[in-house]
């Protein structure tokens, strides 16, 4: 329904091109949805005939869409005399937009306003209602999306159900009773989080500590820290709020072409939280949809996290929980974050503070986590269970990444890891999303599934996971890992080929790495994270509603898979429990690239030990 | 930078693309043309530039050649 | 070396008798109409500002536009080119205010807006440079050239901008500037100062083209197809055609074949002014039109004709060669004997000829 407001203003819209021009047939059809009287004339109408037609009525503004070009300024200006001549610019205010068009050419050539290509409809509706806006405005508010809602999460495939069902049982049973320091300590914070009480906190505060490293204490009770952290200083926080408060709202762009097409979530974790904020910010604004904060590869090691506002000059930005917090606070409320928990020794706390500071995810994979992070099988299982059990209590959804086929393990493993996450979520109350990889692993290098196309294989897993049960899927992490190189041209296209196939595929989100992704040598910058972005939002832009068309290659991928994995499940259901089905290759093994982690190990106790 | 052996063996031209944190498009582009001096290229042209609200994505050229020149890379 | 032309004496003031305390000079609207880049336009206007500024003369400076030839390679805004000087009244917008050199004194803002900001009224009170902007169409000019009269300058000066002259209708009187940059060959530039010029020796007609019974009035667009109208069905007693905005220029090539056949018997046709024949696509065209229109006896009139005071030609010209710009020069002497010889108005050099003759010769 078209509303007449009291502002409706009467445009007529000139396309002196000589073909069409799409972009003012667009304008037209916005200002008239927008409750204003439009015409729209033909392209490339003799001048008189405009200047008659542009006479014959009272109109408020008069469009004129032209391409600037050899001879065109000329033309131009001659038609802004004419119409003062013929007294139309009396009572009409004359605008131009096109390509290259700048407020000097538009001035110079006499016009009253003139419009790039790049300048929104909002940018000219406000122009035509007289209103002023600021261009970062929020156009309609961001409605925070949830990945898990559409999904049953119930299992198609009977046997395989079954089988899940007997590991994360016994997985379950052997757990019960068991407890970690990672566990006492996200139990210590949870109290510390909820007491107000200056003396007991002080006596949690000292509970905490013994549960610690030293290198943790030396941090948090001395202000020691490893090389390269240091606090956030009181200028950066303020110069950042003074960045930012005048961009509190933003020009929502939406990089989906249709509703169908996955949420895109980019890593953030440079080290420095004002960074991540600042490059988070501009992502958001470009369009992306969630972040997964990535945390040092040392915060594996040690038990215990740092606390505080911490800046950490490597890769990696600590998960302190006043870091998330400040990311949070930041970042859109509609966006979602997700915090990396599953590698060493903090899983459960690392849960706990994601909750806590209001992240919607957190990480979780007990058996990546085990095989290819590092972490003992018996202290990350016990750990994650707990993480789990956590993440079902603040409500977040947990993502698995499936990124042990990176070492060489076979997708089928690696799937039925994922697979077993599912369950387990399924049976303590949380929702897994899925996160298969989008890669060129070894294994793949080896055997040659993605010789002749790229397309079968990744397309065989995603139907395989949906053949099986009704759970997210969210591939990464990123998509086209290991087919990207360090040209940034080669690696945008990567990842735009890779989320073409996604969006084919109706996948639920995408990770999507910036074209920094190959260059391991330095940070990432924000032009890098951009041209991922643009060249995805492109790709989608170009799939639309349309499909890749699988070879039948894909339905003997898929079939195998499905196969591979009920057998992989078998074993481990032959296992007494998940840590010894690790422990004893079934997910992973030496062959393969895979080996049990050994941080943690030995550190599994029983409750009242 | 115009006797730098280095910079005669362009074939064409160079490109400098960055983001650039400034308030708006005006002064997002008075940056960039300032960029090309400072960076000693002299004029360069303003390939693309794009105002996000937070700074502005943009593609500098400097032509070293072009058509018609003397190319001193070809001997 | 100035060329003196002949004609110089002709109705001019000399310095002593330009009077400082005569608030408005009959002719005191002036415009500067550029036909290319880099024809003198902006030394032209430099010149006879620093003139006035030497005499204590006040001037206001508007423009039908605004001047973007000199963007500014670092700032990116147009680079201030003019010169103002204490007590003059200048208009620019507000984005360009900014970049201003002079110390000024904002007077009015304006309500009316270009691209580049709302025009402000200003008063100079330190010299410096300033970029010159104003309104760009004409109802708007002639309220910014009322409200800066209202200052009490001795002049308006209004500055052109490329490729447009339509508002100049409101100007008294105006120069033109030419030369390499319009084209490389002196012919050229004479045939088309010859054709412009000859606009500006039209006829005033007498007749009261609102009031007067034998009139056809065309409210907007002439086109052939009325012109045809014309041939079958013209009333005896309408002898007059007043083209009161445009005509097309097939419609103006057909009345001019009818007019000289015979098969349509307008004794006048009448303009408003000299623009609305240089808002015409084909000048040339248009001339020859007249011409003929003259040898059939039919009077071709304006309603107002502003003096075309001098003419500037500039011998520069840019030579563009793989990305070298190099300055190139016309004959300088010829191009003013020339242009001269065609043209009865003075031809100057804006760099070699003397600030006050210029300036007496264009502000009578």
């Amino acid at each position: 329904m078209i509303l007449q407001t009291t502002q409706s203003k009467h445009i007529l819209c000139v396309p002196l091109d000589p073909v069409h021009d799409v972009g003012i047939k667009l304008i037209n059809a916005e200002l008239s949805n927008h409750g204003h009287k439009t015409e729209l004339l033909a392209p490339d109408l003799p001048i008189e005939s405009i200047i008659k037609k542009a006479a014959s009525d009272h109109y408020d503004y008069i469009l004129v869409s032209r391409t600037i070009g050899y001879g065109i300024a000329e033309l131009l200006a001659r038609f802004v005399d004419l119409l003062d001549v013929a007294g139309i610019r009396e009572h009409s205010k004359i605008v131009i937009g096109g390509k290259a068009i700048t407020p000097e050419l538009a001035a110079e050539l006499g016009f009253d306003k003139g419009f790039d290509e790049h300048s929104s409809i909002e940018t000219v509706l406000a122009y035509i209602e007289g209103k002023t806006i600021d261009e970062t405005e929020i156009k309609a508010a961001r409605i925070k999306p949830s990945i898990s809602t559409k999904h049953s999460y119930l299992f198609h495939n009977k046997e395989i159900e079954t089988l899940l069902s007997t590991i994360v049982d016994k997985t379950l049973q052997w757990s019960e009773g068991k407890t970690t320091s990672g566990i006492q300590r996200a139990r210590v914070r949870e109290e510390l989080f909820h007491t107000r009480n200056s003396m007991q906190q002080e006596s949690l505060q000292s509970q905490y500590n013994m549960l610690c490293d030293k290198e943790i204490v030396e941090g948090n009770s001395h202000h020691r820290f490893p090389k390269g952290v240091r606090f956030v200083d009181k200028q950066e926080l303020q110069n950042l709020e003074q960045m930012l408060s005048g961009h509190t709202s933003f020009h929502a762009v939406k990089m989906q072409h249709n509703r169908r097409q996955p949420l895109v979530f980019k890593f953030l974790g440079s080290g420095c939280p004002i960074m991540d904020i600042v490059h988070g910010k501009i992502c958001e604004r470009w369009g992306i949809d969630g972040f997964l904060i990535i945390n040092p590869s040392w915060e594996a090691r040690y038990e215990g996290l740092l606390e505080g506002m911490l800046t950490h000059e490597n890769d990696g930005t600590i998960t302190s929980f006043d870091n998330i917090r400040l990311m949070k606070r930041w970042l859109d409320p509609a966006t979602l974050l997700t915090v990396r928990a599953h590698r060493g020794l903090n899983t459960p706390e690392i849960a706990l503070l994601a909750g806590e500071a209001g992240a919607d995810l957190t990480k979780i994979d007990l058996v990546y986590g085990s095989l290819g992070a590092g972490t003992d099988p018996e202290r990350l299982t016990v750990d994650g269970i707990e993480a789990i059990k956590i993440a079902a209590r603040y409500n977040m959804e947990f993502d698995i990444p499936g990124n042990d086929e990176l070492s060489g393990v076979p997708a089928w493993k690696t799937l039925a890891g994922l697979l077993i996450n599912v369950m387990l979520g399924k049976k303590l109350g949380a929702k897994a999303i899925l996160k298969p990889l989008f890669c060129y692993g070894p294994h793949i290098v080896l055997h040659g599934q993605m010789k002749l196309n790229y397309v079968d294989f990744n397309a065989a897993k995603i139907l395989a996971l949906n053949e099986i049960v009704d759970c997210p899927i969210w591939p990464g992490e990123p998509i086209a890992f290991m087919t990207q190189t360090e040209d940034r041209v080669q690696s945008a296209n990567a990842t735009s080929y890779h989320a073409s196939l996604a969006a084919s595929l109706g996948v639920d989100a995408i990770t999507i790495a910036s074209t920094d992704e190959a260059y391991s040598r330095g940070p990432i910058c924000i032009s890098s994270r951009i041209d991922s972005i643009r060249a995805v939002t492109d790709a989608f832009n170009f799939m639309g509603d349309a499909y890749f068309s699988p070879t039948p290659a894909m339905q003997i991928f898929k079939d195998q898979l499905i196969q591979n994995i009920t057998e992989t499940l078998r074993s481990v259901a032959n296992a007494d429990n998940l840590p010894d089905a690790i422990n004893k290759g079934l997910l992973g093994n030496a062959e393969d690239g895979a080996y049990p982690g050994k941080f943690g190990k030995g550190t599994v106790t029983c409750v009242g030990d | 930078m115009e006797n730098d052996s280095a910079f005669n063996s362009i074939m064409d031209g160079v490109d400098i693309e960055t983001y650039l944190v400034c308030n708006d498009q005006q002064e997002g582009k008075r940056l960039a043309l300032q960029l090309g001096k400072e960076m000693n290229l002299g004029e360069v042209d303003i390939m693309f530039e794009e105002f996000d609200g937070y700074g502005m994505r943009v593609r500098l050229r400097k032509y070293v050649y072009k058509p018609g020149n003397t190319y001193r890379w070809l001997k | 070396m100035a060329l003196i032309p002949e004609n110089l004496g002709k109705g001019l003031s000399l310095v002593s008798e330009i009077d400082p305390t005569y608030p408005h000079q009959k002719k005191m609207v002036i415009g500067i109409a550029g036909t290319a880049k880099n024809t003198g336009k902006t030394t032209t206007l430099n010149c006879l500002l620093k003139e006035a500024s030497y005499r204590n003369i006040s001037i206001a400076v508007t423009s039908i536009g605004f001047d973007g030839e000199d963007i500014d390679n670092v700032t990116f805004l147009p680079k201030p080119r003019i010169t103002v000087y204490p007590n003059f009244i200048i208009t620019t917008s507000q984005q360009c205010l900014q970049s201003s050199t002079a110390v000024v004194d904002v007077l009015q803002h304006t309500g009316m807006y270009t691209p580049l900001g709302e025009i402000v009224i200003l008063r100079v009170m330190k010299e410096g440079r300033i970029v010159i902007a104003g309104p760009s169409n004409t109802k708007e000019l002639r309220v910014v050239v009322e409200k800066m009269k209202s200052y009490n300058p001795h002049y308006v000066f209004i500055d052109g901008s490329l490729n447009r002259i339509a508002p100049m209708t409101v100007v008294d009187s105006i120069i033109f500037t030419t030369g390499g940059a319009r084209s490389t060959d002196i012919s050229t530039l004479c045939s088309e100062m010859q054709v412009i010029e000859s606009f500006f020796h039209l006829p005033v007609t007498d007749i009261n083209v609102h009031t007067a019974s034998n009139v056809v009035a065309i409210p907007l667009l002439l086109e052939k197809q009325e012109v045809e109208a014309f041939q079958l069905q013209q009333k005896e007693n309408k002898t007059t055609l007043y083209i009161s905005k445009l005509i097309s220029s097939s419609a103006l090539e057909h009345l001019t074949e009818y007019c000289v056949k015979g098969s349509i018997m307008f004794q006048n046709i009448i303009f408003p002014d000299p623009f609305s024949m240089l808002i015409q696509e084909n000048i040339f065209q248009t001339y020859e039109c007249i011409s003929h229109l003259k040898k059939s006896n039919v009077s071709v009139l304006l309603l107002h004709v502003p003096t075309l005071s001098c003419i500037i030609a500039n011998p520069f010209y840019p030579q563009y060669n793989s990305n070298i710009y190099y300055e190139r020069y016309l004959h300088s002497v010829e191009l003013l004997e020339r242009l001269q010889l065609s043209c009865s108005a003075p031809v100057f050099n804006a760099k070699e000829t003397k600030s006050s003759i210029i300036f007496d010769t264009c502000l009578q």
